[in-house]
Formats: structure tokens, C-alpha cells, sequence
């Protein structure tokens, strides 16, 4: 009698202490795997895909990750606290170097969020991140041109942190012109072969890398295998250039993204329209 | 009869070796986690340091309006200078000392409050409010009370993990032999609104 009481006391107290954290962390949605997430439908397919060779090339030129994420709405989480969280969760940006940014957009709260990483912090501050906001981004949402203020924000953001940075297509005709993808799946351009192959020289490295260290180990390969290792890696490198260029015209394998370890500290700024 | 004892012997080696090694274990655990509080305390510091820095730039812009009201930018000059005050060594030792952390903390909220009135004031002034100075300002101090709720989100969070450590078994049986070493950390207590940084409309 008395335990059948208790039993829901205490399974409440366990519910909620339970619950509370995975409530929390279940207001952070999965992590993107492109660099453009549209999630409300807002873009055209062809800015999409347009934004998303842009910021993988910029990603292969600097090194640096910008993902824009396009929601709903935060639910009752206030905007900066759900967008730090989401941006921190999913790692966008290196470790180490913290140089993530994540363009939020939330169609249904109206509001728009930079998210700056700590290591870009310097490049983009949280002044300029207002300005763009402000001055590019909000005017043109409020004119209801979804696509070309995500476009125009997207290149100011990456001229400002890397103002030598030249996109090969200009992002603004994403907005106006019709895409240009389907003739791309004939002959891949030249950015598109140099990118694919600087994209696999880690890969290479971290392989041999990896070969080389197991050769450090007393019950590793033995020497005669290291001329294997040793002699390829220049015809490694480029066999595997060209074999992946060949292959690689569609538009899916350049738009995958996924998070390299970086850190968020709540730079940047907030705008609504 | 002489196995026995020496089967009480290895007994009670192997129970000295298993207490040594989770005492030892907990310790090791409880050290690593107090460091991550340690290290989350000076983010805390530091984005704190962000804001107080900006104050005398901001003070100066708004004292370049006309007419603008003394009370509002002085209650600020005086929360910075109480700011400026703490101690950087009691500061520092803030996570394990309940009085140094009140103090910091009251302190840093008076300023908080100072800053968001001054900009509340600053409604009154379209003129101030027009000028891309302020407009920056604004921009970094907004950014800054935004680093600041993160900051202290992830301190508590740490301050947490190792509480909970501290205060369960094992580490709760022994905690106490190390002395103030492994007192529990404070938390950042909860205020209204404390999550999302004052922002102010500046575009009525």
C-alpha cells in the first residue's frame, strides 16, 4: 500500500531528473550533413545547390567550415542558447582552430543568428556579424527574397573573414539565373579536379602515415615491405586524383559535410525581421 | 592450517589492492574534473574581463551626447570600478570559495544590470543611437553578455559533473581525507532572463 503510494513519487523525481537533460539535448537538431540544411523549405533547389559548391570550395581553399542551417523555430529555448548549443554539438570547424560558422535561419520565429567560432571571433566580429545581419541579410528578408538574402549573407560572411577569396561562380545569381549544375556532370571544371585532389592529400598522408607507424612496432611489417610504402605515394596521389575526378561530376559528393571538432562561444549576433 | 593463513593473506592483499585502486581511480577522476571546472572558471573570467572592458568606451561615446542623463553612465563607472576591485587571487579561487564567489558574482550582476539600464536610457537619445560608434558598441557588448550566458552555462555544467562525482560513492566515503582539496564547486545561480542577454530594440 504504501510503496504503491511512494512508487510514483519517486518515479516522477527519476523522470524528471531523468528527463530534464535529454530534454534539453533533444532541442538540438541532427547534425547537418551538407553544407546547406534547409529545413523549412525556404530555398530554391538551385540556391541550394549553388551555396553548397561555395562553401565546399571554400572550405577546400581556407580551410575554414560556414554551414547554413534553415529551421522552423527554436520551440521556447531562447535563440542564442539553441543555436550555440546546436553549433557546439555539431562540431562544425576544426579542433584546435575552433574557424566554424553556422548561418541559422528560423522561418516561423523570423529571426536570423551568426554563430562565430572562437577562432574566427577575430576575423568576424560580433560588430561586423551585426552589420551583415543589419544591413544584407534582414532588408532582404523583409522584401521576402529568401534566396538572395541567404546568398548575399553567405558571401559577405566569407569575404570578410577571407577577403582574398574569390568564389568561381558569384553566389548572387544563384538568385536570378537558373542553375548551371546539369552541365556540369559532363566535364568536371578545373576547381572541381584541383579540389577533389587536395581534399585527398590528407587522406594519402594519413594513410601512410599510419603505415609508417606500424612499422615503429616491434611485430610491425617487416623492412622488406617498406619499399612498397616508400616508392608509390607520388603515383598514390595521383591515381587517386584522377580516378575520383572521374567519378565525381554529381553534386551530392561536394556538398557533404560533416563536423571537424571545433568550439562556439557565443560570438556573433542576432537579428529578426 | 598453513594454507588457510596464507589464503587470508592473499585475502586480504587482494582487498587492500582493489580499495587502493578505485580510491586511486576516483582520485585521478575527480582531479581531471576539477581541472575542466578550473579551466571553465577562467572562460567565466574572461568574457567577464570582455565586458568590463568595454565600458569605458561606452561611457565615453554616451557622454559625447547632450544632455545625457549623469546617473545612468555613472552607476556604471562605479559598478566597473567595483569590478575592477575584486581581488584577482580570491577571484581566481572563486569555484571553491562560497564568500569570494558571492561577491564576484554580485558584482559582476550590478554591472550587468547598470549596463542594460544605461542602454535602456539610450532609447531616449535617437541621436546617440544613430551614430555607427554606438551602433558597434552595441553589437559588441550584446555579443559579449551572450559569451557571458554561455560561459557561465557551461561552468555550472562542469561545476556539476564534478559535484556529482564528489558526492557519490566512492569518492564520498573518502573525499574528506584530502581536506579543502576537493571542496564542492559553486554554481552561477539562476536569474530572470538570465539566459538570454538583455537585448534592447533600437529600431523603433
Amino acid at each position: 500500500m504504501s510503496a504503491r503510494s511512494i512508487s510514483p513519487v519517486v518515479l516522477g523525481v527519476i523522470l524528471a531528473l531523468g528527463l530534464a537533460p535529454a530534454a534539453w539535448s533533444s532541442t538540438v537538431p541532427p547534425k547537418p550533413t551538407h553544407f546547406v540544411t534547409d529545413g523549412a523549405a525556404a530555398l530554391q533547389p538551385d540556391t541550394v545547390t549553388q551555396l553548397e559548391r561555395e562553401l565546399h570550395e571554400y572550405q577546400s581553399a581556407t580551410g575554414h567550415q560556414v554551414i547554413v542551417y534553415i529551421g522552423e523555430t527554436t520551440g521556447d529555448e531562447p535563440l542564442e542558447t539553441y543555436t550555440v548549443n546546436a553549433a557546439q554539438r555539431w562540431k562544425v570547424g576544426h579542433k584546435g582552430k575552433d574557424d566554424g560558422v553556422v548561418l541559422f535561419l528560423f522561418m516561423r520565429d523570423h529571426h536570423v543568428r551568426i554563430e562565430v567560432g572562437y577562432g574566427l571571433e577575430g576575423d568576424l566580429p560580433d560588430a561586423r556579424a551585426k552589420q551583415i545581419i543589419d544591413e544584407t541579410i534582414v532588408p532582404q528578408l523583409k522584401a521576402g527574397n529568401t534566396d538572395a538574402a541567404v546568398a548575399s549573407g553567405v558571401a559577405a560572411i566569407l569575404t570578410t573573414i577571407s577577403p582574398q577569396f574569390k568564389p568561381s561562380q558569384p553566389v548572387s545569381a544563384a538568385s536570378t539565373s537558373q542553375s548551371s549544375s546539369d552541365t556540369d556532370y559532363g566535364d568536371p571544371p578545373g576547381w572541381l579536379v584541383l579540389t577533389v585532389f587536395l581534399a585527398f592529400i590528407p587522406v594519402v598522408m594519413l594513410v601512410f602515415g599510419t603505415i609508417r607507424w606500424l612499422f615503429t612496432l616491434p611485430w610491425g611489417l617487416k623492412a622488406a615491405d617498406k619499399a612498397f610504402v616508400s616508392t608509390p605515394a607520388l603515383f598514390f596521389g595521383s591515381g587517386w586524383g584522377t580516378s575520383s575526378s572521374s567519378s565525381g561530376g554529381g553534386d551530392d559528393g561536394f556538398s557533404d559535410f560533416s563536423g571537424g571538432g571545433g568550439s562556439f562561444g557565443g560570438g556573433g549576433a542576432s537579428g529578426s525581421w | 592450517m598453513q594454507s588457510r593463513s596464507l589464503i587470508g593473506i592473499g585475502v586480504i592483499i587482494a582487498i587492500v589492492l582493489v580499495v587502493a585502486l578505485v580510491i586511486g581511480g576516483t582520485y585521478n577522476s575527480l582531479v581531471t574534473l576539477g581541472q575542466a571546472v578550473d579551466s571553465q572558471w577562467a572562460q567565466v573570467e574572461n568574457v567577464y574581463q570582455r565586458r568590463a572592458d568595454l565600458v569605458p568606451n561606452l561611457v565615453a561615446t554616451v557622454k559625447g551626447a547632450a544632455n545625457f542623463e549623469k546617473s545612468t553612465y555613472i552607476a556604471v563607472t562605479e559598478a566597473r570600478s567595483k569590478v575592477g576591485q575584486l581581488a584577482p587571487q580570491a577571484a581566481q579561487n572563486a569555484p571553491n570559495d562560497p564568500q569570494a564567489f558571492a561577491q564576484y558574482e554580485q558584482a559582476q550582476n550590478q554591472l550587468g544590470s547598470a549596463l542594460s539600464r544605461l542602454l535602456v536610457t539610450v532609447e531616449n537619445y535617437p541621436d546617440l543611437k544613430a551614430t555607427g560608434n554606438f551602433a558597434t558598441l552595441q553589437a559588441q557588448l550584446e555579443g559579449t553578455e551572450n559569451r557571458i550566458a554561455v560561459e557561465r552555462m557551461r561552468y555550472n555544467e562542469a561545476a556539476q559533473a564534478f559535484n556529482t562525482k564528489r558526492d557519490t560513492i566512492p569518492a564520498v566515503l573518502f573525499v574528506s581525507m584530502f581536506g579543502p582539496k576537493f571542496n564542492e564547486k559553486n554554481y552561477f545561480k539562476a536569474q530572470a532572463g538570465a539566459a538570454t542577454p538583455p537585448t534592447v530594440d533600437f529600431s523603433k
